[in-house]
């Protein structure tokens, strides 16, 4: 699979298709992303799977942007997994990321991966390695569902008063690009306590989720405190889907119904 | 989402009124503060975090 793709690579920064590819490389041992450019050596180019299917997962998408802000004119290249194409078709309505800008290598995942990562669609729209793994279904939400109203409760301030407002689900979250952010304010969130206030930390949070979460996981992966991040905002998604049908990232172009007012002529 | 979270959603009212309809934001007001007295103390009164210590 890794030869395909730096295959695909050398050719797009050979024919100068791209000035970059922005993926992963493994150095010592460890895994982090890398901008390969033009006379790069493409040895060390991994796609994140050191001991198991990508254990070594990266928001490229973050990165990306701020390359593109840095160098706006520029084409740049990214690998991107199916999760990263919902991201970048996301972040395209958004108008963080230039669409004539970006060329995706994209790889699906395989079965095994998709099963940890809970993933609906492991697989980007294009992708030149990798074969295509079956949608998964997700169970965490349903399992909340049927609690009680004060089961509910408690087991979300259970989960919540571990948080030590790390801020690591928002630093590795590739959908939160804002440079002031609400949980930084210390109008809305009190500083100097741990843990924050609860639960209007992580239901700020869940809001600001709405129409731009796209279902990575790299939240939870990323939570010291192992707080099933994942599962509030995969019910904020169903609750998108199921009032507005509003899916994340799938519907290319569409963008999210409340960053959108339209006039309806006639209408009451 | 309030439900999800275990706060009953009746604790969350929202309803649009005019400012010229005094006599209507009264009676919503009213009604709602029932509801509240009914539901009893919010869960989110007590400080959860203090709970533990």
């Amino acid at each position: 699979m890794i030869e395909t793709v730096k295959d695909t690579v050398r050719q797009l920064l050979e024919t100068d298709e791209i000035k970059g590819f922005l993926g992963l490389a493994e150095k010592h041992g460890h895994v982090a992303p890398h901008l390969f450019q033009q006379g790069d050596s493409l040895d060390n180019m991994v796609l994140g799977d050191r001991k198991r299917p990508g254990d070594s997962r990266y928001p490229l998408n973050k990165y990306l942007i701020n390359i593109h802000r840095a160098y706006p004119e520029e084409v740049f290249g990214v690998l991107v997994r199916g999760c990263d194409d919902r991201g970048l078709q996301t972040l395209y309505t958004w108008n963080q990321l230039d669409p004539k800008k970006v060329v995706t290598v994209g790889i699906a995942c395989p079965q095994e991966l998709a099963e940890a990562c809970e993933c609906a669609e492991p697989f980007p729209d294009t992708f030149v390695a990798g074969e295509k793994a079956e949608p998964v279904k997700n169970n965490s939400v349903a399992e909340v569902d049927a609690l009680v109203l004060s089961e509910k409760f408690s087991y979300w301030m259970d989960e919540f008063v571990k948080c030590i407002k790390c801020y690591g689900c928002s630093n590795i979250c590739p959908m939160c690009f804002c440079n002031d952010c609400s949980l930084k304010c210390d109008d809305l969130v009190k500083r100097g306590e741990l843990p924050p206030e609860i639960p209007v930390f992580h239901h700020t949070r869940a809001m600001h989720m709405v129409g731009r979460c796209i279902d990575c996981g790299l939240c939870e992966e990323a939570c010291p405190s192992n707080i099933p991040l994942r599962t509030l905002y995969k019910k904020v998604n169903s609750i998108m889907e199921e009032q507005f049908d509003f899916k994340t990232g799938v519907q290319r172009g569409k963008r999210s119904p409340l960053n959108t007012i339209e006039a309806v002529e006639g209408k009451e | 989402m309030l439900k999800f979270s275990g706060i009953d959603e009746n604790r969350l009212r929202a309803s649009w009124v005019s400012s010229a309809e005094a006599p209507e934001l009264v009676e919503e007001f009213e009604s709602f503060i029932k509801v509240l007295r009914d539901l009893g103390p919010s869960p989110l009164r007590q400080d959860y975090r203090k709970e533990l210590a």
